[in-house]
């Protein structure tokens, strides 16, 4: 059969015109025949999140991200194409997160238990989680103020316990300052220890940087940046962990006099809250550390490549 | 001063295809005609050339990211972003650069130095809107189209390129050709193929048309158009890329 | 009536004639005789207009041709029918689709109607044979035939031929000068031939225009030729007559 010059350019046009839209819709993970679920749900912020980017349940992705919108409140509203059977209860919450390391940001819905499911177009809550970078990103300075005002107000009230610690309070607060001893050095320890991972994961990320450096110039600047972010993140560390060190070995002198049964106890007597404060202190270094211990990974968190582009 | 009057050539060239667009009639047979020789021939050149842009993409990228900190999925999205925005349109417009333009200019070259385009006008014909008109129409219709074939083969190319090296799991290569799908993406592309398409068929049909001296001068059309053609295309790829992005 | 009025041109400077002035009654066939390269195909194209004069100007029965705008000239365009030096027949189309082209185009006649012109003006031109035959495979002379056939095709009211039997062995000429004539009488036309052969003005011609040394340098009747004592175109004809001599005897 010969084709006429009609034909074939029908044919040719067509054929790109559906493979056009078919692969469009592909690619923006719009379901090409189905019509598909959409909710929405509002976050802080949305850092990290564009258009296509995907939405998990359960770790299976069931969908992407549709169109993202500022609020007048300064919010960020996000509608998601979700496509799947699986009915979503009311009361579920959208945790606008990363997976690992290296992933970039996605939405992962926790489900929740409600016999009620949301209708197309519902909201839903929205919880923008921060990761630890962001948070020493965002809090670095207050941070380290923080610490440094408790040992400056630790060191004034060691003072006053040098001057009036007795002997009854001197077993009791013997155990107490042995914990709080022994949980400095733990802090040293641990920031020493998790220095050298820290280094090298970053050794390793800006090999990887220089790399895609070289395939992407054009994203040099927000590498460098990021890159200035993480240096400044690191020396405040670095910063925090001096002070958390010269505050040991403040203790220790101090541990030493007091053993030495230096000073007196009156006062001591007179003011219980000075274990209550000191106590509380202790339980907040732990958290910190326990904070930093449980999560090293998170410090590499924001160098994921969504960032990077 | 030379360069000028070529513009101002070229210019008034277009400005009469322009007017005589509305000649539907004169060059409809034509139009079809091209855009099957524009657009319909061309399919089986475009189709090898994105096989192998997005096969050589996604083995190179492989290959330079190896011992990289990344995911595997970043291939799949430098690949089919880089085959999108760039490389199926300028790739393909070069190489039809070669295919189309030459043609137009040695088909309008020949027919101006052997008097065919004289006697189409003596015989009343408006000879740019018969030949000019149609061969600019064909290029800005059938050079989208032609784009739309280069990327997906460019995709299906490099997908495949890693699924049979090994380097890249098809899902991974999805799954990054996917997160980094920018629509706009494909609108540049589209545009830019819209004018190349134009670039190569104005520039072409100008050398061609106003051919003069023989056998030679039509070869020499021929190599101009070509020539210039590859040299409008790129400068007009930074164009676009410094306005619009 | 054709009326050429003191016109000049030139390309960059290089000045072709200047100051042409001469008429073309109709049913009249002139001759524009001349050495090669002396501007002779550049007359015709001011005639119809693709090329445009410095000055001067050329009036298609009353209009001035280039005075016009590009739809009204081509409509005055189509009193004319052109054999181009080359033939310039479309490559791309057979024989039988290049005499009917203008009719495709121009008139709104049935498919089968336009066959029974084309094959009249073929048989025309004696070519009734060579209708389905690619243009690639035809012969000089031929091709001269089926421009020929084209031309007339839309039964113009004037035909002008460029240098119609150059490149063709003698033979062939002859016919080609045949169909000339015979042209002008059956179907009327006025006619315009430039040409360097002799041979064929004295044919065909009735009255002769010269193109020397940049001008009109002589124009009259085929008589007034023959008696003319002017230098150069004495000198022009006996050139040819000797050619015309050995041809004939060779
Ligand atoms: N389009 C053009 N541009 C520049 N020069 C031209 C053009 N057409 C013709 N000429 C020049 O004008 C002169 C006359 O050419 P032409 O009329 O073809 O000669 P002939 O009398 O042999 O037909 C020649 O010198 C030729 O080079
Ligand atoms: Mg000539």
């Amino acid at each position: 059969m010969k084709l006429s010059n009609e034909v074939k350019v029908g044919i040719t046009v067509l054929l790109a015109v559906v493979v056009a839209i078919v692969g469009f819709r592909f690619m923006r993970d719009i379901p090409i025949f189905r019509q598909s679920m959409e909710i929405s749900a509002t976050f802080d912020r949305a850092d990290g999140i564009s258009s296509g980017s995907l939405v998990y349940i359960q770790g299976v992705r069931v969908g992407s991200v549709n169109r993202i919108a500022l609020t007048p409140e300064t919010r960020v509203n996000i509608r998601m194409r979700i496509d799947t059977d699986v009915p979503i209860p009311r009361g579920s919450i959208a945790r606008l997160t990363s997976l690992g390391i290296v992933e970039g940001k996605s939405i992962v819905i926790e489900l929740g238990t409600s016999d009620q499911f949301v209708e197309f177009g519902e909201e839903i809550e929205g919880i923008y989680a921060e990761t630890m970078m962001e948070v020493l990103g965002q809090r670095g300075e207050e941070l380290g103020d923080d610490v440094s005002n408790a040992i400056y107000e630790l060191n004034m009230f060691l003072r006053q316990l040098n001057e009036t610690l007795n002997d009854d309070a001197r077993m009791t607060l013997n155990e107490t300052l042995n914990n709080v001893s022994s949980t400095t050095g733990k802090v040293a320890e641990i920031l020493e220890g998790k220095q050298q991972e820290i280094d090298t994961a970053i050794e390793s990320g800006s090999r990887m940087l220089s790399q895609l450096d070289t395939l992407i110039t054009d994203s040099r600047p927000q590498v460098e940046a990021l890159m200035e972010t993480i240096e400044k993140n690191i020396a405040e560390l670095e910063g925090v962990r001096i002070e958390l060190e010269s505050a040991a070995s403040n203790f220790n002198e101090i541990l030493e006099k007091i053993n030495r049964g230096e000073g007196t106890i009156g006062l001591l007597v007179n003011d219980p809250s000075m274990y209550e404060n000191l106590d509380s202190l202790t339980i907040e270094l732990n958290n910190l550390i326990k904070g930093i211990n449980e999560n090293p990974g998170r410090y590499l968190r924001h160098m994921s490549i969504i960032d990077i582009f | 001063m030379y360069a000028l009057k070529e513009l101002g050539k070229y210019t008034t060239l277009l400005y009469q295809a322009l007017r005589s667009s509305t000649e539907f009639g004169t060059y409809r047979k034509n139009l079809f005609h091209e855009l099957v020789k524009v657009g319909y021939d061309s399919v089986p050149i475009i189709i090898l050339v994105g096989i192998f842009t997005g096969s050589v993409m996604t083995l190179q990228s492989a290959y330079q990211l190896e011992f990289a900190f990344i995911p595997l999925s970043t291939i799949g999205a430098i690949v089919s972003e880089s085959i999108l925005i760039e490389l199926a349109a300028v790739i393909s417009g070069l190489v039809l650069a070669g295919k189309v333009g030459a043609r137009v200019a040695t088909e309008l070259g020949t027919m101006r130095v052997s008097e065919q385009i004289d006697a189409l006008e003596s015989m009343g014909f408006n000879s740019v809107s018969f030949l000019v008109v149609p061969r600019v129409l064909a290029g800005i219709l059938m050079f989208p189209v032609l784009y739309i074939v280069a990327s997906v083969f460019g995709i299906g190319g490099g997908l495949a390129a890693g699924y049979f090296s090994g380097s890249v799991p098809p899902a991974d290569f999805l799954k990054g050709a996917r997160m980094f799908f920018y629509p706009w993406n494909v609108v540049f592309g589209f545009l830019k193929s819209f004018v190349f398409g134009f670039i190569i068929t104005t520039v072409a049909c100008y050398k061609g048309y106003y051919a003069k001296g023989g056998a030679e001068g039509v070869g020499r059309a021929t190599t101009e158009a070509t020539v210039m053609g590859c040299i409008y295309i790129l400068l007009a790829d930074f164009i676009l890329a410094a306005l619009l992005l | 009536m054709i009326e050429i009025k003191n016109l000049t041109k030139s390309f960059n400077n290089n000045l072709v004639w200047e100051d042409v002035t001469f008429r073309i009654d109709d049913g009249d066939t002139i001759a524009v005789i001349g050495r090669s390269g002396c501007g002779k195909s550049v007359l015709l194209k001011h005639i119809n207009a693709l090329l445009y004069p410095d000055s001067g100007e050329v009036l298609i029965d009353g209009e001035n041709i280039h005075a016009l705008d590009y739809v009204s000239q081509r409509k005055l365009r189509q009193k004319f029918g052109i054999l181009f030096q080359g033939s310039a027949l479309f490559d791309s189309i057979n024989t039988f689709e290049n005499v009917a082209f203008p009719l495709r185009y121009f008139t709104k006649l049935s498919e089968s109607e336009i066959s029974d012109k084309v094959m009249q003006a073929l048989t025309y031109v004696n070519l009734e044979g060579a209708a389905k035959k690619e243009t690639s495979e035809l012969s000089g002379g031929m091709r001269k035939r089926v421009g020929l056939a084209r031309a007339i095709i839309l039964e113009p009211k004037y035909i002008m031929y460029d240098e119609p039997t150059s490149g063709l062995d003698p033979k062939t000429a002859d016919e080609i000068n045949e169909l000339i004539t015979a042209m002008a009488e059956r179907l009327n036309i006025t006619s315009i031939v430039i040409t360097h052969d002799m041979h064929s003005v004295l044919q065909v011609a009735d009255k002769v225009a010269f193109l020397d040394e940049k001008k009109l340098s002589w124009f009259g009747t085929l008589q007034e030729m023959k008696n003319s004592e002017h230098p150069r175109l004495v000198d022009f004809i006996t050139a040819s007559e000797y050619q015309i001599k050995s041809n004939q005897y060779t």
